[in-house]
């Protein structure tokens, strides 16, 4: 059998810890209450530091993207899938610090929190979720169904998404032929957008937590990944000009303060994560495989050990 | 946001107003919360998570860094 070199992209860890951060400080901007008088201070948080939400869809892209790489190379190189040890390695790498935080959710700090004044700023009651369904990997459905009532535990909501997509996903790299593949993933960004359309044009929560709407993302980096498998659309990357990466930054950023606007355009509404997605998988793409980068971020050690690190965050 | 439960949760019963929180406390959160995330995610890994990621090296199929 021929085994290839360690697949590794160092690159990606940095990034992992960017997208980390853009959550951690979106979180801190919307939940912890603070209300300040500044003008300047209020027109950054809400067209810039609140798409910080945008590293969870980042997450999605990236996972999509290995995933599926090193299920294409495992075929490629085995001539086939071992399920079982796919299934395996997801359970010894999520469910620790899964199972450890929902524990503590469930049961540490609704203890800890019970005598804090009615004021204080993370509500930690378990009272109106359904434990069940976070147990299930499922708490995506708990935010449909019974609304964002814990966020100590509904942050686990991503990590639903990503369990159920890992469910299939495997399978189809399994079962479709590698001709089939990309098209199969094309495929699924249709079937999250009509989705999407279909039962929430203005967007809202099936907008942003329905599972078949956020295969979007994930689809993305699995399309992604079915492109980074042909040596043309590799070589393409390699020899994008730094002109043209350049560019797509700063279109994919100047779209974050769009974003923010009260949009009342359905079309608006739909497009808008398209782009957002393509950018995520552009700036995948172009870390990797790019020769003429403005910055590498693997550059940066220390980054990439925190990004390491907080992969369980 | 277990880190700013933390953090909140030991600033109330120092005493500090986290209710109604000025710029100073807000931004005294954020940055005890993103060290206290960042060194429980390391104390995490090391710790605990390292354990399984060893098995879960076991059952690799392909070399992957």
């Amino acid at each position: 059998m021929n085994r290839p070199a360690t697949v590794s992209f160092p690159n990606l860890d940095g990034l992992r810890f960017l997208a980390f951060l853009a959550v951690f400080v979106s979180h801190s901007m919307n939940l912890l209450g603070y209300a300040s008088q500044h003008a300047g201070f209020n027109f950054a948080r809400d067209y810039l530091l609140l798409n910080g939400d945008l590293g969870v869809n980042f997450f999605f892209v990236l996972s999509g993207f290995l995933i599926v790489f090193l299920l294409i190379k495992e075929r490629e190189v085995t001539g086939g899938i071992q399920l079982g040890s796919f299934f395996l390695r997801r359970l010894l790498r999520i469910w620790p610090v899964y199972f450890l935080v929902l524990a503590l959710g469930l049961f540490v700090f609704p203890w800890l929190g019970a005598g804090l004044p009615a004021g204080f700023p993370l509500g930690v009651a378990t009272d109106r979720l359904n434990p069940w369904l976070y147990v299930a990997f499922a708490g995506n459905f708990d935010y449909l169904v019974n609304g964002i009532t814990n966020l100590l535990i509904g942050i686990l909501w991503s990590i639903a998404v990503e369990e159920q997509f890992y469910l299939f996903c495997p399978l189809l790299v399994a079962v479709l032929s590698p001709r089939r593949l990309l098209p199969a993933f094309v495929g699924l960004v249709a079937l999250a957008l009509t989705f999407r359309w279909l039962y929430s044009p203005m967007g809202g929560m099936v907008f942003k937590y329905h599972s078949v709407s956020c295969v979007l993302y994930l689809a993305t980096g699995g399309t992604l990944a079915g492109l980074a498998n042909q040596p043309a659309f590799v070589a393409k990357v390699a020899s994008l000009p730094r002109m043209a990466i350049v560019l797509g930054y700063l279109l994919g950023l100047g779209l974050l303060p769009l974003r923010r606007f009260p949009w009342t355009n359905p079309a608006v509404i739909q497009l808008l994560p398209v782009v957002i997605a393509l950018f995520f998988a552009f700036v995948i793409a172009e870390q990797n495989f790019a020769k003429h980068s403005l910055y590498k971020i693997g550059r940066i050690p220390w980054l990439a050990t925190l990004g390491r690190r907080t992969y369980g965050m | 946001m277990m880190a700013f439960f933390v953090t909140l949760f030991l600033f109330h019963k120092l005493g500090w107003n986290v209710a109604k929180m000025d710029k100073f406390i807000y931004l005294a959160v954020v940055v005890t919360s993103l060290v206290g995330a960042i060194a429980f995610a390391h104390l995490s890994f090391r710790y605990f998570e390292s354990f399984f990621l060893q098995l879960k090296t076991r059952f690799a199929v392909l070399p992957h860094g």
